[in-house]
C-alpha cells in the first residue's frame, strides 16, 4: 500500500464516520420510521419463547422506563442531586423518543404506548425531581408524605385518564386451536385492555376455528391486569377497521 | 410462566410511588440516625471544647496570679525591671516560667507550658491528636497580653488560634480557636500586695501594701479631697488611682501605671512604656466590654519627715540619698528624681501648712483637689 493509498483511505474512513455520526444524531434527534424492525441485541434474550416484534418492543419499552425508574431510586437514595436526576432524564428522553419515533410503527397501535410511556415517564421525572428539591427546602418529614400522596393522585389521575381515552373492555386475539367447547386465543400485548400477550383458553363460539381473528371480552382483575374471558365476536375474514389486529401470521407465534 | 413476561401496566405505575416511598422512607430514617449520631457527636465535642476552654481559663487564672507573685519577688529581691518591660516580664512568666531565661521556682506546674503538655498527653491518651503538637509550636498559636485593666487591676487576655483537634480516624473533632471568639482573661486585683517600687527603690527598707485610699479615685465623679484634710494622703500610705495623665498650664505629668512600678527605666523610656500600657489598658477594657475609659494611674505619696514617716526618712538618710529642695511627694518621681535624675525631677510645693514635707506640683494638686492653692 502506498502512502497515498494510505492517505486515501485515512480520508474516506474520516468521511464515513462523519457521516455516520451526522447520521447519528439526525437520527437521534429526528427519528424517522425504521425499515428493519429493531435487533433487540438484549431484549430479545430475556424471552425464551418466540414472540412478535410488537410484544418485544411493548417489553423493550417497558425495560427502559424500569431502569430509568431504579436508576431514579438510586440517584435519590444515594446523592439526592437534582442535577444527576436531570442528567438521567436527557438521555433517557432522547432515547424513547426516538425509539418510538423510529419503531413505534411496528407496533399493532403506537398510540396508546406512546401515550402511557411519555406520560409515565414525565411523572416519575417530576416525581422523582420534586422530592430531591424538597428535601433540600424543607427539613419537614410531614411535606415528604404530603408530595408523596399527591403524587399518587396524579398517577391515578394519569390512569383514569388513561383509561377513558384509550381503554377497552375487550381485545382481539386469534383463534389457535379447538378443543371440544374450549378455544385457545392468542392475543397480543394490549395496553388498552391492560391483557398480557399469550394463549388463552376461553369458552368456544360456533365459527371459532384456527387462523381466524377473534373480539374477546376481557375481564379486569384488581392489580393482575386482564384476561380474556369469551369471544365476542368471530371475523370471518380480515376486519378492515383494524389495525389493532393486523396480526402477524401464525407462524411466527408458534 | 404462561403469558407473563411483561408486567401490566397498572403495577408500572404502582411501582412509581412506591419506590419514591422506599426512598423518602429511607430518606427519613438516615435523618432521623443521621440527627442522633450528629447530636451525639455535638454532645462530645462540645463537652470537650468547653472543658477545653474551661481548663484554659483556670490554667490562665492560677498562672496570671503565680505570675504576679513571682515578679513581685523577683523584683524586691533583684532589683527592679531594667531592660525588659514589665508586661513582657508577666508573659514569659506565664508561658515559661522564667524570667530573663531563668527559671522561677514560684511558677512550677503552673505556666502555659505545663498545661499545653498536659493537655497534649491527656488527648492523647484519649486517642486524639492535637495540632499545634508541641510548645515551640504552641507558642506561635498563642496570643498573650498582660495589660492594666485600670489603676488596681491587671488583666492576661489570651486566646489559641487555630488549634486542630483530630480523632484517631482522622476526623477532624474541633478546628478553631479557644475560646472560639474573642479572648480568654483574668483579672487580678493588686490590692493587698506589696508595691514592688517602694523596697526596690529603697534596698528594702520601706516597704507599702497597696491600698487604696477612702477616694481611691479622685475626680468629678467620686469628689475631690479637701486641701485641709491631708492627713489621709500624708499618713494613710495608701494609693490613689489617676488618669495616665494630667496637664495643667503646660506642663504635663505621666503617672505610673502598676506595670510601670516594677521597671526603672530613663525618662523616655518610661513615658513610651507608661504610653503603651495605657493604650494596651484601653484595649483591654474595650475587649472586656467595658466602654468607659477606667484610670490606669497609681499614685501614693511620700513624705519624708520626722514626723509624718521616720521611717522612711531613715531609709532615705541610710541609703545616702539627698533630697531636692523642692522635691515631688509622688512616690514615683521623688525616688526616681533622687536614684536616676534628669527629667523626673519636676518641682513640687506644700500643700497644707500642717505638713510641710507634703509637696505637690501643680498637675497632681489639680488631680487630687482640684485647686492648686
Amino acid at each position: 500500500m502506498t502512502f497515498e493509498d494510505f492517505l486515501y483511505s485515512l480520508g474516506e474512513r474520516v468521511e464515513t464516520i462523519g457521516t455516520s455520526i451526522r447520521r447519528f444524531f439526525g437520527l437521534l434527534f429526528r427519528p424517522e420510521p425504521s425499515e428493519k424492525p429493531p435487533a433487540f441485541r438484549f431484549t430479545a434474550r430475556l424471552v425464551k419463547r418466540r414472540v412478535t416484534v410488537h410484544e418485544l418492543i411493548s417489553l423493550h419499552l417497558q425495560l427502559m422506563f424500569l431502569a430509568y425508574l431504579f436508576l431514579n431510586f438510586l440517584v435519590v437514595l444515594l446523592t439526592r442531586s437534582a442535577l444527576l436526576v436531570v442528567l438521567i432524564a436527557v438521555p433517557y428522553f432522547t432515547y424513547l423518543r426516538y425509539f418510538i419515533g423510529r419503531y413505534g410503527s411496528f407496533m399493532l397501535d403506537v398510540r396508546p404506548y406512546r401515550f402511557f410511556y411519555y406520560g409515565v415517564s414525565l411523572i416519575s421525572f417530576f416525581a422523582f425531581l420534586g422530592y430531591v428539591l424538597l428535601r433540600k427546602l424543607l427539613p419537614v418529614v410531614f411535606y415528604y408524605y404530603a408530595y408523596l400522596v399527591a403524587v399518587v393522585f396524579s398517577i391515578l389521575l394519569f390512569w383514569w385518564y388513561f383509561k377513558r381515552t384509550f381503554g377497552r373492555d375487550y381485545a382481539y386475539g386469534t383463534v389457535e386451536e379447538v378443543k371440544g367447547d374450549l378455544v385457545r386465543v392468542f392475543v397480543h400485548d394490549d395496553i388498552c385492555a391492560n391483557v398480557k400477550p399469550g394463549l388463552y383458553w376461553v369458552p368456544a363460539t360456533p365459527d371459532a376455528e384456527p387462523g381466524r381473528v377473534v373480539k374477546v371480552l376481557v375481564e379486569e382483575r384488581f392489580m393482575r391486569g386482564a384476561v380474556p374471558v369469551r369471544i365476542l365476536e368471530v371475523y370471518l375474514s380480515e376486519p378492515s377497521q383494524s389495525s389493532q389486529t393486523e396480526t402477524p401470521p401464525n407462524d411466527e407465534i408458534e | 410462566m404462561r403469558r407473563g413476561f411483561l408486567i401490566n401496566a397498572a403495577v408500572l405505575l404502582i411501582i412509581i410511588p412506591l419506590l419514591l416511598l422506599a426512598a423518602v422512607y429511607e430518606g427519613v430514617s438516615s435523618g432521623i440516625m443521621k440527627a442522633q449520631s450528629q447530636n451525639i457527636l455535638l454532645t462530645r465535642d462540645t463537652f470537650a471544647v468547653s472543658t477545653l476552654e474551661q481548663d484554659f481559663q483556670n490554667a490562665l487564672d492560677l498562672s496570671l496570679k503565680r505570675a504576679y507573685i513571682s515578679l513581685t519577688d523577683y523584683v524586691i529581691q533583684n532589683g527592679l525591671l531594667t531592660t525588659e518591660n514589665a508586661s513582657y516580664a508577666l508573659k514569659t512568666l506565664m508561658m515559661t516560667g522564667t524570667i530573663g531565661g531563668i527559671p522561677q521556682p514560684d511558677m512550677a506546674n503552673v505556666t502555659l507550658e505545663e498545661w499545653f503538655n498536659n493537655l497534649v498527653s491527656y488527648l492523647t491518651s484519649q486517642g486524639l491528636k492535637v495540632y499545634p503538637s508541641n510548645f515551640t509550636a504552641f507558642e506561635s498559636h498563642i496570643k498573650l497580653v498582660v495589660a492594666p485593666l485600670d489603676s488596681f487591676h491587671l488583666v492576661a487576655l489570651a486566646r489559641i488560634d487555630n488549634i486542630t483537634i483530630i480523632d484517631a480516624s482522622g476526623r477532624i473533632m474541633y478546628n478553631g480557636s479557644v475560646p472560639e471568639s474573642g479572648y480568654a482573661y483574668s483579672v487580678i486585683s493588686v490590692t493587698g500586695f506589696e508595691d514592688p517600687f517602694l523596697p526596690a527603690s529603697l534596698n528594702g527598707l520601706y516597704t507599702r501594701v497597696i491600698q487604696p485610699c477612702s477616694i481611691p479615685y479622685p475626680g468629678p465623679l467620686y469628689g475631690y479631697y479637701e486641701v485641709n484634710n491631708v492627713t489621709e494622703l500624708a499618713l494613710g500610705w495608701c494609693y490613689l488611682g489617676v488618669n495616665a495623665t494630667g496637664t495643667y498650664n503646660g506642663q504635663t505629668v505621666y503617672y505610673p501605671t502598676i506595670l510601670n512600678r516594677f521597671e526603672r527605666v530613663s525618662y523616655a523610656t518610661y513615658i513610651a512604656r507608661q504610653q503603651v500600657y495605657t493604650s494596651m489598658a484601653l484595649w483591654a477594657q474595650r475587649e472586656l466590654g467595658i466602654n468607659t475609659t477606667l484610670p490606669v494611674g497609681l499614685i501614693t505619696f511620700l513624705v519624708p519627715s520626722d514626723t509624718a514617716d521616720p521611717t522612711l526618712l531613715g531609709a532615705l538618710t541610710s541609703l545616702g540619698i539627698t533630697l531636692p529642695a523642692n522635691y515631688d511627694s509622688l512616690s514615683y518621681y521623688l525616688l526616681n528624681c533622687a536614684l536616676v535624675g534628669g527629667s523626673y525631677c519636676i518641682s513640687g510645693s506644700t500643700v497644707n501648712s500642717e505638713y510641710p514635707s507634703f509637696k505637690l506640683d501643680n498637675v497632681t494638686k489639680l488631680l487630687v483637689f482640684n485647686t492648686t492653692g
